[in-house]
């Protein structure tokens, strides 16, 4: 399951590390078209960052943002997360995903639903959506279907599987398809043939087509070790699966 | 709300008009510094001024010292009991001073019963420190035998009605029921403490100090003597404890920024303060 | 000059050391003086019990737990400086109707313990990634019975001194966030103090900056 968004080259030249704490100020000399992204934001005149990380910044588009780790989902419009299924009510179920508060997934986020035809979710299902309204004031809601084309793109129950929680930027990582981990799935994929849902929450689910429990847990310990290597490691991660 | 000057403000207000009342409820801090920008605080006083206080000394006959401070509407009664008790093994001459203040229903609704909150603990903690750190009795004093008797006096300080700046009113009211107790003279005889009241001695206090506390508000607008809703509203505070000679007894500020010069000019307020109490407790003396 | 039992200079401050993510909550550090040392974790933003619940902001909700025994007064203070000192910090308006959990739990003790509390609150809150307008840093003084000012006191100098001082700067401005004050001082003695607890601040910020640096460059796989 790819992004949609197409992967961005980060055309920051700086080869020293530029680590930001909250209360920096951001020295921005393009004023124009300004664009600030997370940990950052704007006091009056000046720019200043309240999380700690690296900070990044795209020239062509005048795009800034802190670069940071943290275990804590925050929900973002737009981003696929795995949930948990709470509560089941007449109008909407509500999921865990990770966040302050549980998000809303209307019965009619479906595609192809109406009052009668309703999908079955019970408590403890595992569900992949995509956020369709995150607001600090207001509870998060998901879909699982794409409004536009009705069609559900991926989204739907999980059925099965295993679910794995792992940091918040491991899952970028993944999901903006960095080479080294996208061969280490493709190098798994050749052994077993893999199901693989992303969600932006911190959690992975995989679902063996063979649905064995051994192979499942091998996969499971892979894709968790490769967490917090370098793409070096990785590497030689690929190779060691080969023996 | 009449003379605003800001255009912006004007603006607001054609668009929505409240009773102050309404305007004080919903938008508490913007209320607030409406009257801050015409230099007046809600209740008509200016920054700089103190509210009416009153010392009542010795207003509980079953006490062996006691006193009622009043601030503005902010009323505490403190009460000295003496016991006698075996000193600590540690300090085997000294005696114990037990200050406890209890912030029941009775003074304000934010106030539960039960056990005492969070505020209750913290003002019991930091009045026992400042006792302790800057020596207002000689606990030694307090001694009958050593390592088998001592006094034990219990200061329990009462809010009855909770307006705000509950601390400068129980240092006064601590400090003003220190000044009249009258322990009766004990003699140790046999792991016996016999006692006359006959004869009485007044405690002997080392250090007599008074505080002054402060709220800043928007940073840099130094409220003296805040009352309750100010100090609900700024949650910065800074009180300043300073003795007879002028001598800084305590600090304390919590909350967010604020600079050495306006520190400066909280421990010089302080200073004027202690002269103020000094001549109220002067005044209650004579009135026994 | 007398030298002090640990033969440090009277302005030196005990060797800092500071490791986060050691938890498996949020946001988690420890921070330590020579041989005193506070563990922290974060929790949050999290689901919020209903009646502590805030409608424009995040309920910052501080627990400090003592070296030994249950807690008491002295912790509740604790509980109450941090909560203040970081309310004003935290910008708690981008996560209304959720909880910030800080839990703070004494290891070692041996003196400025209310400082390093502050410390290692500022590092969890970093690690856990909640969002904050400035960072705080705390350290210690005393003055001795020879009017010695002694920066960052042992638990064995902080008995029989004449004053003890703890103070909180914040990283942007340098200025005074929380400051607690006891014993006998003079103004100058005071402003004395303050004026090295702030140059001793900023050196504290120096070494959260070198640990944030440290973190990030192990995660992200940065050659130094």
């Amino acid at each position: 399951m790819t992004s949609n968004e197409d992967k961005m080259e980060i055309d920051h030249e700086g080869t020293e590390l530029d680590v930001v704490l909250p209360g920096d100020p951001i020295n921005i000399a393009r004023k124009d078209d300004l664009k600030l992204g997370p940990g950052l934001t704007l006091t009056q005149d000046s720019v200043i960052c309240i999380k700690a990380g690296l900070l990044k910044h795209f020239n062509k588009k005048n795009k800034w943002y802190v670069e940071s780790n943290q275990k804590r989902y925050i929900p973002a419009e737009g981003d696929p997360v795995i949930g948990i299924v709470t509560y089941k009510g007449g109008e909407y179920y509500r999921l865990d995903i990770g966040s302050a508060h549980q998000a809303i997934l209307p019965i009619l986020a479906f595609p192809n639903v109406n009052k009668k035809s309703r999908p079955i979710l019970n408590i403890g299902s595992l569900v992949y959506a995509r956020i369709t309204l995150a607001n600090k004031d207001m509870e998060p809601e998901v879909a699982c279907c794409n409004p536009k084309t009705n069609k559900d793109e991926g989204f739907g129950e999980l059925k099965n599987g295993f679910v794995i929680k792992c940091s918040l930027r491991y899952c970028r990582r993944i999901i903006s398809q960095e080479t080294e981990i996208c061969s280490l799935l493709k190098k798994l994929g050749e052994k077993h043939e893999i199901n693989l849902a992303i969600g932006m929450n911190g959690r992975i689910w995989i679902r063996l087509k063979s649905d064995d429990t051994r192979d499942t847990i091998y996969c499971y310990d892979v894709i968790k070790r490769a967490e917090n290597l370098d793409n070096d490691d990785i590497s030689e991660l690929i190779n060691s699966l080969n023996d | 709300m009449s003379n605003v000057t800001n255009e912006n403000n004007i603006n607001l207000n054609t668009a929505i008009t409240f009773e102050a009342e309404t305007f004080r409820r919903i938008q508490p801090e913007e209320y607030l510094r409406r009257y801050i920008q015409q230099h007046v605080r809600p209740d008509g006083r200016s920054f700089n001024h103190f509210r009416k206080t009153t010392v009542n000394l010795s207003c509980i006959t079953t006490a062996d010292g006691s006193s009622m401070v009043r601030i503005g509407n902010t009323t505490v009664i403190c009460g000295i009991k003496a016991e006698v008790s075996e000193p600590n093994v540690n300090f085997p001459k000294e005696g114990y001073l037990v200050p406890n203040v209890d912030l029941s229903p009775i003074c304000s609704p934010r106030f539960k019963p039960g056990p005492p909150g969070e505020q209750a603990q913290v003002l019991s903690e930091n009045l026992n420190k400042l006792l302790k750190n800057s020596r207002v009795i000689d606990l030694e004093t307090l001694c009958i035998e050593e390592g088998k008797a001592a006094w034990v006096l219990f200061a329990d300080i009462v809010c009855v009605n909770y307006d705000g700046n509950v601390f400068d009113a129980c240092v006064i009211a601590l400090m003003s029921a220190l000044m009249n107790v009258r322990l009766p003279e004990a003699v140790y005889e046999d792991g016996l403490v016999k006692a006359t009241e006959e004869k009485t001695i007044i405690l002997d206090l080392i250090r007599i100090s008074y505080s002054a506390s402060f709220a800043m508000f928007d940073g840099h607008h130094l409220l003296v003597d805040p009352n309750e809703m100010e100090e609900s509203i700024t949650k910065d505070g800074i009180t300043v404890v300073v003795d007879e000679t002028g001598q800084l007894c305590n600090i304390w500020k919590t909350g967010s920024s604020c600079s050495s010069e306006q520190l400066k000019t909280c421990i010089s307020k302080a200073r004027d303060r202690y002269a103020d109490i000094t001549s109220i407790i002067e005044k209650a003396k004579q009135a026994i | 000059m007398a030298t002090r039992a640990d033969k440090r200079s009277s302005s030196t401050i005990r060797p800092i050391s500071i490791t986060t993510s050691l938890l498996s909550r949020d946001g988690s550090a420890s921070f330590s003086f020579g041989n005193t040392k506070v563990i922290c974790s974060v929790n949050g933003p999290a689901e919020v019990k209903l009646r502590d619940e805030k409608l424009d902001k995040a309920t910052i909700d501080v627990v400090v737990r003592p070296l030994v025994g249950t807690p008491g007064t002295k912790d509740k203070t604790h509980e109450y400086i941090l909560r203040s000192t970081f309310e004003g910090v935290i910008q708690s308006g981008l996560h209304p109707r959720t909880q910030i959990q800080i839990v703070s739990q004494v290891m070692m003790d041996d003196g400025s313990i209310i400082a390093a509390a502050i410390n290692a609150t500022t590092m969890a809150l970093i690690d856990a990634g909640i969002p904050m307008k400035d960072i705080v840093a705390a350290i210690s003084c005393v003055i001795s019975k020879d009017d010695q000012i002694l920066l960052d006191p042992t638990l064995q100098e902080m008995e029989n001194v004449k004053s003890f001082h703890t103070f909180a700067f914040n990283k942007t401005s340098s200025s005074l966030l929380f400051c607690e004050s006891l014993g006998l001082f003079t103004d100058d003695q005071y402003f004395n103090c303050y004026e090295i607890c702030n140059a001793a601040a900023s050196a504290i910020f120096e070494k959260m900056r070198e640990a944030v640096t440290n973190k990030l460059q192990e995660e992200y796989h940065i050659e130094s």
